[in-house]
């Protein structure tokens, strides 16, 4: 019998931020008294990636509700359980969590149950959103743990000024000709992820001989970069200087950030040999949560077809509702194929990742060690 | 008298050298912080403000600004206190004892920064404190105090206690010699020490990384924007670091190497 | 009066060096031992468990690429400050005795570059060697290569000159300061007395020396191979470090005792090389050769 020695949040404490909390939305409604009583507002504080707050999309929306919300960035996905399991989660009222990190998120207990009866617009989700067949944002009793907000795909990124034609395999990353040129993000999860993929293997179940194969190909590849990207900003960054010509977990954001670097020159593709992968990030309640009903509505808002395009501008993502598309700009609007969506899921599918706890398969800190040895290849 | 074969050119064209080399990615700080483009490589597209403009409008920047003001401030005062008592204290007990504290306020600052971070989040985590800017506070203070220290130590080593016995002989308290004697000799190398206390502070990145709630200080603010597509903002924002932490520092030089009884340039 | 009736209270100077003692308990000692304690516990996710065990420690010690990022760790350190070491010492000599009235400005700047901001300044050096960089650049204008320089970036080179950088002007500051009670009366003595230039260096400067060199070197050498921000921002592959590792293991494996066992065991070899160094200073009496003030 183990004892947990160590809690997330410490109940003395939560009392005094809940009487915190309180005052702020006491004080955040005193200039807002036109709007009815049911109306929400205060402070929120939401933990996500940089931009998911959405200071500018939602500006009106909050200006009208007195809502004012504050955004602490992470670095990477995994800051999220070490601040809130290391004592910093109070008075966290949302985050996001990537579709991968459901099943991580669901056992440390951080994902409350959303109640859909305060969220009008969850009808707008499209199907393959609102059905969730993978269970990533509906558990299989029902209960809801998250609310898709948005999503992307990763293929082969490259700069068609250095490559003419688009890649149809994912050989060309392992070309003599690209030695030193070839980028790669600290995606541990996500490079299992595809490179499983490409070996027609799946890396939520990998068995070891599998996991053996799918290491080597990685430490291959890690051989072809001149060190693995911290961040997949920093990818967009080497692209832009010219110290990369094609990258592995290629983000079709990239095209958007490098133009505006004045470099239009990079694509996207997802070859047939393996496709690519698929990542949707949803909002979601954790325990620290000091005003739900301001996060309610705050997800209840960003269901809006008009919000979600321009979410969807914002982010260089695709949107989750139905009519959002519509609205999107022929640049944007090209950078996913929304008349055949299903089929795309099909070719980059949502990222599956490999198992907590399993006898079967490889775990997750199995992969996630191996991956140090992977940055270090070569 | 200098002789010919006493110019050392070799150390001076090493001085020179390592100025260079201190100076050129500064300078390409700076350049790029002025880049018309929002790209961090050659070739150099064309001046422009855009990038302070951006900054001094984004809230998250001013936000960060804030913290690190205030945590700097907070670390700064706390550690001119609590140096000064040590130091001064240090001063006036037994060798021994001089030694033994001595080399517990030492410690610290052989210490990477990775382990007083790590071991003050586990700490924090077992004890339930939550992370916040308080929290930073200490980390900072921890890093910071062993050089105070270095500074004020020394400072007051060189004082001559003739003057601290006589007043004492005349029958002046201990608080009244140290504020009436003592401080006045050494006030401006204290002012100084803290002045760089503030500036080692501000500065401060890999202990912050693990000790900070969801609040941002502006290495931190540097360290998300290094993590996006780059652009020259945070040339920007280091640019307006390089340039307080010069004034600071002018200051701060200044002070201590100012008001030393009778010591001349050597 | 008599000098020595100054009455030195018994129990105040004690009571001043307690508040700061406090802090240095509570918020160094205290963590340091509770780290020790997580480094001895079984790992659960992002927590840790009883019972007390030691398979964070084995398997620290049995991981090749432990091994492989330890031997890098310490060869970037030896590199980082061999170089600030050796580069420091004739920029030391010249500006306590050659520089004159460009003592103090040449002091300023040297001290002032070390406020530009940490992380920028590593990140500045993409932009010096990089493929598109100004070195490559430069190289190419010039028709001096025709292909961008590739070994400038990304690997162990580029930390090592990003880390010199940044302690260069510390250990200036170390060797000017430890100089400085050297007059240049002395070193004339010397030199009338038939030494010269090299022979001063040999056997006047560097003997008392030793010590500070000593000591700057461990001081660059610990820290530089305990950096784990420069790595991941210009190393490469070649190029990665122990200390990524601690800190990945904290925040994004979430295998606690691991981190602190892996942390432990730099921390410990780090302490013995100290101890080493120290007893070696104090068999070679080297440490207590004291300057004529």
């Amino acid at each position: 019998m183990t004892k947990r020695m160590f809690h997330g949040t410490e109940t003395s404490r939560r009392t005094i931020l809940r009487a915190a909390g309180a005052t702020g939305i006491a004080g955040g409604l005193w200039p807002t008294f036109r709007t009815p009583a049911w109306a929400q507002s205060g402070e929120i504080t939401i933990m996500t990636w940089e931009g998911y707050d959405f200071p500018d999309v939602l500006a009106a929306w909050k200006a009208e509700h007195g809502i004012e919300v504050t955004g602490i960035y992470m670095g990477s996905h995994d800051d999220i359980q070490a601040k809130i399991l290391g004592g910093g989660g109070a008075g966290l009222d949302l985050i996001t969590y990537g579709s991968s990190y459901k099943q991580l998120y669901s056992t440390l207990g951080i994902l409350e149950p959303i109640d859909e009866s305060k969220i009008p617009n969850i009808g707008n989700l499209l199907p393959f959103f609102g059905s969730d067949a993978q269970n990533i944002w509906v558990d299989a009793d029902g209960t809801r743990t998250g609310v898709p907000c948005d999503w992307g795909a990763v293929g082969i990124s490259y700069d068609s000024s250095v490559i003419a034609d688009a890649p149809t395999s994912y050989d060309i990353l392992f070309d003599p000709q690209f030695t030193g040129k070839v980028g790669m993000p600290d995606d541990p999860l996500g490079a299992y992820g595809q490179a499983a993929r490409v070996l027609g293997l799946n890396s939520g179940r990998m068995t070891e001989d599998d996991f053996i194969t799918v290491t080597n190909w990685l430490k291959d590849l890690a051989k072809q970069t001149n060190g693995v990207s911290a961040s997949y900003g920093d990818v967009s960054s080497r692209f832009i200087s010219g110290d990369i010509a094609l990258s592995f977990l290629g983000w079709a954001a990239y095209k958007s950030f490098a133009s505006d670097a004045g470099k239009t020159t990079i694509e996207t593709v997802w070859p047939e040999n393996g496709g690519g992968l698929a990542f949707s990030n949803a909002y979601a309640i954790p325990p620290g949560v000091d005003n739900p009903d301001a996060a309610y509505a705050f997800i209840n808002e960003t269901l809006r077809p008009e919000i979600q395009a321009a979410m969807a501008t914002a982010l260089v993502g695709g949107v989750v509702v139905s009519g959002a598309a519509e609205l999107l700009d022929p640049g944007l609007a090209q950078l996913y194929p929304y008349d055949a969506l299903d089929e795309f899921f099909m070719l980059a599918p949502l990222q599956e990742d490999p198992p907590l706890e399993s006898t079967e398969f490889v775990t997750r800190e199995r992969v996630l060690t191996a991956w140090q040895e992977i940055k270090s290849a070569g | 008298m200098m002789r010919a074969a006493d110019r050392s050119p070799f150390c001076a064209g090493m001085t020179g050298a390592t100025l260079i080399f201190l100076y050129l990615p500064l300078a390409i700080v700076v350049l790029f912080s002025f880049h018309a483009v929002p790209s961090l490589s050659f070739p150099f597209a064309g001046f422009s403000l855009r990038w302070y403009r951006e900054v001094f409008a984004s809230a998250e920047f001013m936000d960060s600004v804030r913290n690190s003001a205030i945590v700097g401030a907070a670390c700064a005062l706390t550690t001119l206190v609590l140096g000064t008592m040590a130091a001064y204290g240090l001063t006036r007990v037994s060798p021994r004892l001089q030694a033994l504290a001595g080399l517990l306020f030492f410690v610290p600052i052989t210490l990477p920064g990775l382990f007083l971070g790590l071991a003050l989040l586990v700490f924090f985590a077992q004890a339930k404190i939550s992370l916040s800017l308080a929290t930073v506070v200490v980390g900072h203070l921890i890093f910071v105090f062993p050089y105070f220290l270095l500074v004020a130590r020394a400072a007051l080593d060189r004082l001559d206690s003739a003057l601290e016995e006589a007043a004492a002989d005349l029958g002046a308290t201990p608080w009244q010699v140290f504020w009436r004697v003592t401080m006045p000799q050494v006030w401006p190398v204290l002012a100084g020490a803290t002045a760089l206390a503030f500036a080692l502070s501000v500065d401060e990145f890999v202990i912050t990384f693990f000790v900070i709630g969801p609040q941002s200080t502006l290495p931190m603010y540097i360290w998300s924007s290094l993590r996006r597509t780059i652009d020259p903002s945070i040339n920007t924002v280091s640019s307006l670091l390089l340039l307080l932490s010069l004034l600071l520092f002018a200051v701060a030089f200044a002070l201590t190497m100012w008001k030393r009884p009778g010591r001349r340039w050597q | 009066m008599t000098a020595g009736t100054f009455a030195r209270p018994k129990i105040g100077p004690v009571l001043l060096l307690l508040p700061l003692a406090a802090l240095v308990l509570l918020f160094f000692l205290a963590p340091l031992a509770v780290f020790v304690v997580y480094s001895v516990m079984t790992a659960r996710l992002f927590a840790v468990a009883w019972p007390l065990t030691l398979e964070a420690y084995r398997l620290a010690l049995t991981s090749p690429l432990n091994l492989e990022l330890a031997i890098n760790s310490i060869a970037i350190g030896v590199m980082t400050a061999t170089v600030s070491v050796l580069c420091s010492l004739p920029v030391a000599y010249w500006l306590r005795y050659r520089a004159g009235r460009w003592q103090l400005p040449v002091l300023f700047l040297v001290t002032a570059s070390m406020f530009a901001s940490y992380l920028v300044r590593i990140y500045a050096w993409r932009t010096i060697l990089g493929a598109n960089g100004l070195v490559n650049r430069t190289l190419m204008e010039l028709g001096l290569i025709d292909e961008p320089l590739g070994f400038l970036l990304f690997n162990w080179f580029s930390v090592v000159v990003a880390l010199v950088h940044i302690f260069l002007p510390y250990v200036i500051l170390v060797f000017f300061a430890a100089l400085r009670p050297l007059t240049p009366a002395f070193l004339e003595a010397a030199q009338d007395l038939g030494a010269d230039n090299l022979s001063r260096w040999r056997r006047i400067i560097v003997p008392l020396m030793t010590a500070p060199i000593v000591s700057a070197f461990l001081f660059v050498f610990v820290l530089s191979a305990a950096d784990y921000i420069t790595p991941q921002l210009i190393g490469g592959t070649g190029g990665q470090m122990l200390g990524v590792q601690i800190q990945t293991g904290f925040k994004a494996i979430g295998n606690w005792p691991l981190g602190a066992a892996t942390a432990l065991l730099m921390l410990i070899a780090f302490l013995g090389l100290y101890a080493i160094a120290q007893a070696a200073l104090r068999a070679s009496g080297l440490d207590r050769l004291r300057w004529a003030s």
